[in-house]
């Protein structure tokens, strides 16, 4: 069955690029994903864990996506690798439509989308070595490598993301949280994929070692035509790392902006509020902090509210919020919001 | 959790070894292997040794009582047809290691492949599978097997099958409830990203981080399918004259238990010492591989 | 200066006979302030607290004094120390469920400490922990009596276990890392809600927490530790503008800020991982191996924390000495922010 996909698509297709230059990276129309929770004996209903979600990721962006427990954060991550399959909607990478392929050539068109995971440890088999984790992806995208071949690559890449030799011979108990999540980062880069997608890369981890794997991830981007899709609840983490960011309230998109607008000057009611939570980053600026929090907790996904998701909690929400759902709006700036009355100020 | 400096001395080593070490730490398994390992050599080297074999009939001495003189070597004395019971008991000891190996040699390959598919892709493909299980627990299994010797006589390798496909469904259930977390851990999911397909993600990924539970049920299935052999023997749908097997010994033994005990006493007390090995094994294994469910 | 409240001194827990996981820790804990202990994971912090309250897991061993109002709590009689804990020092964790029992109906668990220590009939004690909750943000308080904990949000159970801690009308409220497993948005309702508390009651706050946000929003003094050790304590507010220790400051530094946009800069950082415990030899700084002002003598000589400025502790041999040498940002920290850019957006 590997030979199926390996045939289809020759290994290593470094020349060219994208069919056409113009055309993103990622682009995902209209995604819904749901499940069914079983809520009796004979009846189920759906938990729409993401609604209607529209973006891009160019080439080379770095877009992070920021929301609460339960939004639908890695879902999404998980949709747009093909790992729990769309309701409905398309995930189209470079160009071509993920939902309409075949299992085997899916399988091989992973090669270029790679997954970090939020916990180093429990992404990786005890029961392997660091070498024979990191040299795995190999085995499917580049089976006309030798075994010995697979291993020098192996080294190679755990030497880029700052691990010793001596790593590859031992075994995932072995490591720190920062060392495992290296091995992690590595196997994700050893097929060489153009599109990353980091779940919580570094909330498992200590403070002093964030700062590590964030500045591995800026390395590994800025030498390479990596773009990522960055999810974390962190604003301070999407804030370091993001061009842009998008904002993931109860499944659906609240705004999408380019990082430092976004951080300055939020839009949607949803957005402000968020940015207001995150605790004061020095002493002096929380002399004055009284946060303007928002009321309450999100609602349960499996009953959202009518119309806009956000506006139990939204301090500005008005009759109209409850008839229909806001459409994401593109302002003249190019930035995206959805919410019916964030031109009033 | 600060049990972190005991994990850094035996760092550079892989799970298994580290396993191995914690089981050489268990004094009662380690003593119960080497007995084990001591009765299984002598059921195979000893017999060949004797001056008589296990079919070998000495009239004058039926139910005779243990003698060891320059005549013979008789430790275990004689049965109801006079044939030496250290001989048979050797054989049977043989016999009923085989078959406690075959079958669970059966029972995990079949259990194991069957729960780790069932689990692994779950949803329908699952609910048939568990199914059929909850139906094959609900057939009487004794009857089943009786049965499936009346129909293709009574071949002792049709025994060991017979007695493994019974046991691997209790192995297909905890085996898929393993799967169905391992299913959402993390690195399994990594390997999808990675573009394995199920068949290598489930023996690759799977099936080795399920030998913990697989190997400490299987010492666990040892002395159940013993027991199942002795009791099927004793009912007389085991292993067939002149070949024996210590269940059948013990169901010999036991018509004659008041006047000769010895023809109970010797089987009984090996397979007593078989039993108990396994258990003690079992016990060592799972605090070996699992060491977090000690207590 | 005002006698402390609580005073720990060369508080010392192992483990079986290991390295202990706390070493030598001495403290002050002054009425009235919000202390935060910061630290990573496996720096003690946490086992601090549950050793001065008589929490730690069989097999551990505190040496060295937790004095609480004249009494030695570690050499406390069992029965005293839990009255104790029931009413003069209370205890928060990290996961609500914890100081929750699943099975009780909140109603049942909230009365159930008032009326044992202080003999409130039922109507009564009903009737406080209705106002309680209440009090501490949790809406239509008199029905959630009847709920069960897995009833609630996780922000709704954080509220009703400081509810249940608060009837006992406790001095000192410990909170570890009281937080940490929530949202954001609900992160900063808890944050606000444990400073209104604080006034409320007048309570003394220690605060367990890997979080620099919370420690800035929320308390005046602060103690960092490391590998079971206190690198540096002092005001929240000069620590942050100058850490004296290299850990402080690499620390600081290497904390992404969300007031700050950094395009293609890297974050500055240290390097290695914190240790296990018991990794850290006891004559030598157990941050050597990843400081970047290393010298000699911090791999032969231990460190103790000395008074540098008044209320200011740095356990380093840089500032072995010398009172207050100007060491302002020891691994390149960086300055205070101004508050207006964080106001430019709200």
């Amino acid at each position: 069955m590997r030979a199926l996909g390996g045939g289809a698509r020759p290994p290593g297709k470094t020349s060219g690029g994208p069919a056409n230059a113009a055309a993103p990276l990622l682009s995902v129309q209209a995604l819904t994903v749901a499940y069914r929770v079983r809520t009796g004996l004979f009846s189920s209903q759906p938990l729409h864990a993401l609604s209607a979600v529209t973006f891009n990721l160019e080439q080379r962006e770095t877009l992070g996506v920021v929301g609460e427990s339960g939004c639908g954060k890695s879902t999404l991550a998980r949709a747009v690798l093909g790992l729990v399959a769309p309701a409905s909607g398309r995930v189209r990478l470079e160009s071509e439509d993920l939902s309409k392929l075949p299992p085997a050539r899916m399988r091989t068109r992973r090669r270029i989308m790679q997954m970090v995971f939020q916990d180093p440890l429990a992404s990786l088999n005890p029961r392997m070595t660091a070498g024979r984790i990191v040299a795995e992806p190999l085995g499917v995208f580049a089976p006309h490598l030798t075994p010995a071949e697979r291993l020098a690559r192996a080294l190679d890449m755990l030497a880029r993301t700052g691990l010793p030799q001596s790593a590859a011979h031992r075994y995932p108990h072995e490591f720190s949280g920062g060392q495992a999540q290296r091995i992690g980062i590595a196997r994700a880069l050893i097929t060489e994929p153009r599109l990353l997608v980091c779940d919580e890369p570094v909330s498992a981890l200590d403070v002093s070692v964030q700062a590590q794997i964030l500045n591995l991830l800026a390395d590994l981007r800025a030498g390479g035509r990596l773009a990522m899709l960055f999810i974390t609840h962190d604003l301070s983490v999407a804030r370091a790392v993001s061009d842009r960011v998008l904002v993931l309230y109860l499944g659906r998109i609240m705004e999408i902006a380019p990082a430092a607008q976004l951080f300055a000057a939020p839009r949607h009611p949803y957005t402000q509020g968020l940015l207001a939570s995150a605790p004061p980053p020095t002493p002096q600026a929380a002399r004055n902090w009284r946060p303007p929090t928002l009321a309450g907790e999100a609602p349960s996904p499996l009953s959202p509210p009518s119309g806009c998701v956000f506006r139990l909690r939204c301090r500005r929400a008005k009759p109209q919020c409850a008839e229909q759902v806001p459409p994401l709006e593109t302002a003249d700036d190019g930035r995206q919001v959805a919410c019916i009355r964030w031109r009033e100020g | 959790m600060w049990g972190a400096r005991a994990m850094k001395e035996d760092a550079a080593r892989g799970p298994w070894r580290r396993a191995a070490a914690r089981f050489m730490q268990s004094r009662a398994a380690v003593a119960a292997a080497a007995l084990l390992l001591f009765l299984a050599l002598a059921a195979v080297c000893v017999p060949p040794l004797l001056p008589h074999t296990y079919d070998d009939i000495f009239w004058e001495h039926i139910k005779g009582a243990p003698a060891v003189s320059a005549d013979g070597f008789h430790p275990f004395g004689f049965d109801v047809n006079g044939r030496d019971l250290f001989a048979r008991t050797l054989l049977g000891l043989r016999v009923s290691l085989q078959i406690a190996l075959l079958a669970t040699a059966v029972a995990v390959a079949v259990g194991v492949a069957y729960g780790a598919i069932a689990g692994y892709f779950g949803g329908r493909l699952d609910e048939a599978m568990m199914r059929f299980v909850d139906i094959l627990y609900a057939l009487p299994y004794i009857l089943f097997v009786i049965l499936l010797m009346v129909i293709f006589g009574r071949h002792e390798i049709l025994l060991y099958l017979g007695i493994g496909l019974l046991e691997w469904v209790t192995m297909a259930r905890i085996v898929r409830g393993q799967t169905l977390s391992l299913r959402e851990r993390e690195f399994v999911e990594a390997a999808r990203v990675a573009g394995l397909s199920p068949a290598a993600i489930i023996f690759r990924h799977i099936t080795p981080n399920l030998a913990g539970p697989v190997v400490i049920y299987a010492a666990l299935t040892i002395p159940e399918i013993i027991l199942t052999e002795s009791f099927l023997s004793y009912l007389g749908f085991g292993v067939q004259e002149p070949r024996t097997s210590l269940g059948t010994l013990i169901s010999e033994g036991t018509d004659n238990l008041s006047v000769y005990p010895w023809i109970l006493a010797f089987p009984g007390g090996v397979l007593f010492c078989v039993l108990l090995c396994m258990i003690l094994i079992g016990d060592g294994l799972r605090d070996a591989l699992d060491p977090r469910r000690r207590a | 200066m005002t006698e402390p409240l609580l005073s720990v001194r060369d508080l010392t827990v192992r483990y079986d006979d290991a390295a202990p996981v706390v070493d030598g820790l001495s403290f002050d804990l002054f009425p009235g302030e919000a202390l935060a202990m910061v630290g990573e994971s496996g720096s003690g912090k946490s086992q601090t607290w549950l050793a001065a309250l008589g929490l730690l897991d069989a097999g551990a061993r505190a040496d060295g004094s937790v004095f609480y109002r004249g009494r030695n709590l570690l050499t406390l009689a069992r029965g005293r120390l839990d009255a104790l804990r029931g009413s003069d020092i209370a205890l928060i964790f990290q996961d609500p469920m914890t100081a929750l029992n699943p099975s009780m109906r909140l109603g049942s668990q909230l009365t159930e400490a008032p009326r044992r220590h202080r003999g409130l009939p039922a109507s009564e004690a009903r009737r406080r922990a209705a106002d309680m909750l209440t009090l501490v943000g949790v809406p239509d308080a008199g029905q959630r009596l009847n709920a069960y904990p897995h009833e609630l949000s996780g922000g709704l159970r954080q509220r009703a276990a400081f509810a249940m801690a608060l009837l006992c009308e406790p001095k000192i409220l410990i909170a570890d890392e009281p937080t940490t497993a929530l949202d954001a948005t609900v992160q900063a309702q808890i944050i606000r809600l444990l400073a209104d508390l604080r006034r409320r009651f007048s309570l003394t706050l220690a605060i367990v927490t890997h979080d620099l946000g919370v420690v800035a929003g929320l308390c005046e003094r602060m103690l960092v530790m490391y590998a079971g050790r206190e690198m540096e304590s002092g005001p929240v507010e000069a620590v942050f503008a100058a850490p004296r220790h290299p850990y402080t400051a690499g620390l600081l530094a290497s904390t992404p800020r969300i007031d700050r946009a950094r395009p293609g800069v890297k974050l500055p950082m240290i390097p290695g991982a914190p240790p296990e415990p018991g990794e850290t030899p006891a004559d030598s700084c157990p941050f050597a191996p990843r400081c970047s002002k290393r010298i000699d003598v911090c791999t032969r000589q231990r460190p103790r924390p000395e008074t540098i400025a008044p209320g200011r502790r740095v356990a380093c041999h840089l500032h072995a000495g010398h009172g207050d040498t100007g060491h302002s940002g020891a691994a390149g920290a960086p300055p205070a922010a101004p508050d207006s850019t964080r106001r430019a957006w709200r």
